[in-house]
């Protein structure tokens, strides 16, 4: 029986977020090659409402990129690859009998992963105050960052790092550059398709995103779709899913999207939510929070007691 | 309210309370608790790590993806204090003109006994948790000075 990638039982049976790293791959370990060591970071599942946010970084020698790589395998932007290839190529990278048996066929490359679970996206960037607001930037540059010095604690000297990006390079690439002098850095939009090493991490990211987002399913009949706000899979499921009071499993959905907050407070599919409030609901409303929650002066009995008051 | 009658609570179900930081639009009650309002065993191991006394121990648990971290209240009363939810019996030998005025006696009875009393803020705001509990404690330690406790 085929076992899932390391990359995906880190992160089974947990709100959190977890990382994973390879064993170094011998070449590297042992410095046999004076070809510098690369590095790619690419992530998956950044836009989706579902399922983590995935983190993948990918090293090798440049002359393994050059030689192996390049000329062997099909890798590229894991979004021009079918499912079936990027599975494919990733099965190639490790243990598939997991237990220590089975052939690595790309052996010269060494990958890690963090996926940050839909708990944590949220609840950091729900934060209260919102001064305390962790973002999804962020939350991207740490794991970014903690990935990188991971390795570099674990012994492997990193010569240049090519890193995917979203957002605005050059700023991104200064802090990497701070936070790690010796190490030169390229950022870049589309570096997944510009950067083969580059290309690996995407597809190490965006396959163990996919299959922690299937295992993720309640019954094997249960279709998530893509976990894309525009997917109607996606959306189908979030509308049959929504319940009155928690809305969705926290595990699964990531709260903080602008989606989610919509059809909580607009009631979209009219299931008759409870309406929550918080104390940001109030920062600008003409009502305080302390006339909010103050105790009506009419002394109604029959009104329902509640703890409103507890500490005023 | 006129009187507690406390003879029954020992027979009133057990259950954990929670004192959230929202405001939540119902009451009643409601089947979601089972599945999503569980505490998070795994963070409550790593931020309880270097919490000697039990007493002082966090809880983590989430509402609509909002983390929230809570102590329990009642350690403040003193060891193996509880609290209670009641409802209210109104007297029988309440006149129709007391009922009227609203004057009539009412008894509190135990419904429900809470062993712990779980008093949350927000993920980012834990400091007005420290110091809600810090007055609730000044609170009561005045108030056991006051009735010479």
């Amino acid at each position: 029986m085929v076992s899932l990638p390391p990359t995906v039982l880190t992160s089974l049976g947990t709100l959190h977020t977890k990382t994973y790293y390879s064993e170094i791959p011998e070449v590297i370990k042992n410095g046999v090659s004076s070809s510098p060591v690369i590095l790619g970071v690419d992530e998956a599942g950044r836009g989706p409402v579902m399922g983590p946010m995935v983190y993948g970084i990918s090293y090798c020698t440049k002359e393994y990129q050059d030689t192996v790589l390049i000329p062997k395998y099909a890798f590229d932007d894991s979004k021009k690859l079918t499912d079936n290839i990027r599975r494919n190529l990733f099965s190639k990278m490790y243990d598939q009998n997991g237990d220590g048996t089975g052939e690595i066929e790309i052996d010269g490359v060494g990958y890690a992963t963090t996926a940050i679970t839909p708990v944590d996206i949220s609840s950091g960037m729900l934060r209260y105050p919102p001064s305390q607001n962790y973002n999804l930037n962020e939350q991207a540059h740490d794991v970014t960052m903690n990935l990188i010095q991971g390795l570099v604690e674990k012994g492997v000297t990193i010569d240049h790092v090519y890193v995917d990006t979203v957002g605005p390079p050059v700023s991104y690439q200064k802090k990497l550059e701070t936070r790690f002098p010796n190490i030169k850095f390229t950022v870049a939009k589309k570096a997944d398709s510009l950067y083969c090493v580059v290309s690996v991490a995407s597809v190490v990211a965006k396959v163990t995103r996919d299959i922690i987002l299937e295992q993720m399913k309640s019954n094997e009949n249960e279709i998530l779709g893509s976990g894309y706000p525009s997917d109607p899979k996606t959306t189908a499921w979030l509308a049959k899913n929504q319940k009155q009071l928690f809305a969705w499993p926290q595990s699964l959905v990531r709260f903080s999207w602008q989606t989610c907050q919509t059809l909580i407070k607009e009631d979209k599919h009219k299931i008759g939510m409870v309406p929550i409030e918080w104390e940001e609901d109030y920062i600008n409303s003409k009502k305080n929070m302390s006339k909010q929650w103050t105790k009506p002066k009419t002394d109604n009995k029959k009104k329902v007691i509640t703890l409103d008051n507890w500490f005023l | 309210m006129n009187s507690i009658d406390l003879s029954s609570s020992n027979s009133a179900k057990e259950y954990l309370g929670h004192l959230v930081p929202c405001k939540i639009r119902y009451n009643g009650p409601s089947d979601e608790f089972t599945d999503n309002f569980n505490m998070d065993n795994e963070e409550m191991e790593v931020l309880n790590n270097d919490v000697a006394d039990e007493s002082k121990q966090v809880y983590v648990n989430y509402i609509r993806g909002r983390k929230i971290i809570g102590q329990d209240v009642l350690p403040i009363f003193g060891e193996g204090s509880k609290a209670f939810l009641t409802e209210n019996v109104i007297s029988s030998d309440a006149t129709m003109e007391e009922e009227f005025d609203n004057t009539e006696s009412i008894n509190a009875k135990p419904i429900a006994t809470l062993n712990k009393l779980i008093n949350y803020e927000r993920d980012g705001n834990e400091s007005r948790l420290s110091s809600e509990l810090q007055k609730f404690q000044e609170y009561i330690e005045l108030n056991d000075i006051i009735h010479n406790n």
